[in-house]
């Protein structure tokens, strides 16, 4: 526009820039029996799958006076936020889990019809953001937490935040999905995961992924997508990050939000 | 009085999930709190729970009380033999 002469009135300059692009520049990942990258990478391919496994994360890094208080979906989240290759450096932290600790709500129900009298302790872990926020003080940090919970579209809802906290000057923000299967009563209720996990991506501004829009209509993949997404799960997210063959992954179950890949070599696995 | 000691060293540990700590790790007359073996307010209050729950004692309404009793294991083993209803 310059070139031409254009006053600079007439450039876009003046809107504020906001964009769906960005980049994923580290990552870490804990689930039982699955001990490094290697690992992680046979999985990504679908040449292994997850076992159900009773292994806890040790979280050896994290003061056992605080680390007591992590219940093993806890565990394996502080176990990613203290893995080396994040690097974690006082980002925001978005937490996203879809029940979060659940067994221990359930348990402070059950001692409340039983006993009347429930654990301070456990009462005081039982909201969603307990996990980061233990972690934050085992930092001595006061790096901003969001704690996002819900049944489908949690990664949609958790790219959506991270994006918006980039957006807000943040220069990088730590993405962290955890799930575990569900206590036996809610089995009719619910598609379970197959173990306990958690995995983190550090968010940066980049344009190695977008995060993209298609109206419904116009998409021609729609159908496709629609039939192979399992609205509920997190961990397609991570197996779309580590397989670089994948070009789009569907994050609503309309498709019409996808998370696309823009350049062949993203992650730095 | 040891063996009361001891079994409120292990109500300690196992109440508040205390890893990789065991009963002779725990100085019977070392604070319990913020020094010593560095327990917090929650600790506190799961521990009152657990003293009613196994010795039925009632929770102090005096703090200054509950802080005396609460100083160590030695005298919380005190007030619990004085207080203790099973």
């Amino acid at each position: 526009m310059g070139s031409r002469g254009a006053p600079s009135y007439l450039s876009m300059a003046w809107m504020p820039e906001f964009s769906l692009e960005f980049s994923f520049r580290r990552w870490s990942a804990w689930a039982p029996a699955m001990a490094d990258v290697g690992a992680w990478s046979l999985w990504a391919h679908k040449e292994t799958s997850l076992a159900d496994h009773e292994e806890v994360a040790s979280v050896k890094a994290m003061p056992p006076l605080l680390r007591r208080r992590a219940h093993p979906l806890g565990r394996a989240a502080l176990e990613v936020l203290y893995a080396p290759a994040l690097d974690y450096v006082n980002q925001p932290i978005v937490f996203c889990g879809r029940h979060g600790e659940i067994d221990r709500s359930l348990a402070i129900q059950h001692a409340l019809a039983e006993e009347g009298r429930v654990s301070p302790q456990e009462f005081s872990m039982s909201v969603h953001n307990a996990i980061p926020a233990l972690f934050l003080i085992a930092k001595q940090s006061q790096a901003p937490i969001t704690a996002l919970s819900s049944e489908n579209q949690l990664v949609f809802s958790g790219i959506t935040e991270a994006l918006t906290q980039l957006a807000d000057g943040a220069s990088s923000v730590i993405l962290l999905f955890c799930d575990a299967p569900l206590p036996t009563l809610f089995n009719p209720f619910i598609e379970n995961e197959p173990t306990c996990f958690a995995f983190a991506l550090e968010m940066t501004e980049g344009k190695d992924y977008r995060l993209a829009y298609t109206p419904p209509i116009a998409s021609l993949a729609h159908e496709k997508a629609t039939s192979a997404l399992p609205p509920a799960s997190l961990l397609p997210l991570l197996r779309f990050v580590l397989d670089e063959t994948r070009s789009a992954l569907p994050l609503t179950e309309t498709a019409d939000w996808q998370l696309q890949r823009l350049a062949p070599e993203t992650c730095r696995v | 009085m040891s063996t009361l000691i001891d079994e409120i060293k292990t109500l300690i540990i196992e109440t508040l999930n205390l890893e990789d700590v065991t009963v002779d790790d725990i100085d019977p007359d070392a604070p319990l709190f913020v020094e010593g073996l560095g327990l917090d307010s929650i600790d506190a209050l799961e521990l009152g729970v657990a003293l009613h729950k196994r010795y039925g004692l009632a929770p102090s309404e005096d703090a200054e009380e509950a802080k005396q009793y609460f100083a160590s294991v030695r005298r919380l083993a005190d007030y619990v033999a004085a207080h203790r209803n099973h």
